[in-house]
């Protein structure tokens, strides 16, 4: 039943869920039950201690630890509306890789504004949270903060342009310095011509694009005038 | 840790010192005072944890009497686990914390908040003798 992962995968991946105290094959054996990998992992792009993101489509007690994060979600959520117009489904269904089972709902997964306006809500609290402690964070506190709210940023970028929130080494290699036209060796997973032009600009620019603001125009020769 | 005077009642005329410490009192307070029952209150306390940490460590290596030797600037609270300052009991309610920060990224609610709160109260029970110590709480 493990044959969809490698070897290796599916040593890490038994070590990582018996944490949980949970087993991978009885994970993988349960009658009709589709079980993904989504994630960084799931396409490969896994760093050193990235955690295992597993879905299991039947009852159970999410569980999350530092090595996974095992999410359940049952067959009357997976045809609700608001799964598959969420964030996640919209993920899994790009870039997960199913390790039991085909899924059926990934066919009927939507872009929606409530994912979009969730993302926009979530970004505004933290950053109003990160602000207000900003000045008593250390150096490592404030990158991580700030490192987060960028993804995020990143993310309500991709939603809003209605593509699926590709995994998170795909955005951090789209944080190119300005105009740095180096390619990640990922390439092949960007799809979104935005995420592609997240590559190749200014990633500040294209989120001010996409949240409405219009940067002032320099004037040319101080003449001219925004109207 | 050693036993004597608080590193306050050596340090009551540095002002970078009485600013560290009001500011790890009042982050200690805000940890004491919030109850996680969302995602919100999840990143709340959360930040307050970095505040407290980037508070102390700095407090921490101001007076390497206190716990003996330096602290690392990343994975604080880890570090006081591993070096047991922190008991295993306040390190397991850490981690449950931290889980429940890090399902607020994705605004996630707490899957048990009860839980959650317990892990809060025994997180801060374990920290209060080395903030006793540092003249915090």
């Amino acid at each position: 039943m493990t044959a969809l992962l490698s070897a290796s995968e599916a040593a890490e991946l038994r070590i990582a869920l018996d944490s949980i105290g949970v087993r991978l094959e009885a994970l993988l054996e349960e009658p009709d039950t589709e079980v993904a990998l989504f994630g960084s992992r799931a396409v490969g792009l896994q760093r050193p201690g990235s955690d295992w993101d597993i879905v299991c489509t039947r009852a159970g007690r999410s569980r999350h630890s530092r090595s996974v994060d095992l999410l359940f979600v049952t067959p009357a959520v997976l045809e609700s509306n608001e799964w598959l117009g969420s964030e996640i489904a919209q993920h899994i269904a790009r870039y997960g890789r199913w390790i039991a089972g085909k899924p059926a709902w990934a066919e009927g997964v939507f872009a929606s504004g409530a994912a979009v306006d969730r993302k926009r809500r979530l970004i505004e609290d933290r950053a109003a949270l990160v602000h207000g402690k900003w000045q008593r964070l250390g150096p490592v506190f404030r990158e991580r903060h700030a490192t987060l709210l960028r993804r995020d940023l990143q993310r309500l970028v991709v939603l809003a342009q209605g593509y699926p929130v590709p995994p998170t080494p795909v955005l951090d290699d789209g944080f190119a310095p300005a105009f740095d036209p180096v390619v990640p060796a990922n390439a092949s997973l960007i799809e979104s011509p935005i995420i592609r032009e997240l590559v190749r600009r200014d990633v500040l620019e294209c989120i001010r694009s996409m949240l409405f603001i219009t940067p002032s125009r320099t004037p040319i020769g101080g003449s001219e005038v925004d109207r | 840790m050693t036993s004597g005077p608080t590193n306050g009642d050596e340090h009551a005329e540095d002002e970078a010192y009485l600013a560290l410490l009001r500011s790890a009192k009042e982050e200690f307070a805000e940890l004491e005072s919030t109850t996680i029952f969302d995602a919100h209150t999840a990143r709340v306390v959360e930040l307050a944890l970095d505040a407290l940490a980037t508070a102390l460590q700095t407090l921490l290596n101001d007076d390497l009497s206190i716990v003996g030797k330096r602290v690392p600037d990343d994975a604080f609270y880890e570090w006081l686990v591993e070096n047991g300052v922190l008991d295993s009991e306040a390190g397991n309610a850490l981690d449950i914390l931290l889980e429940a920060a890090k399902d607020a990224r994705y605004g996630e609610e707490p899957d048990d908040p009860d839980a959650v709160e317990e892990a809060r109260q025994q997180f801060l029970d374990g920290l209060r003798p080395l903030l006793e110590k540092v003249g915090v709480a």
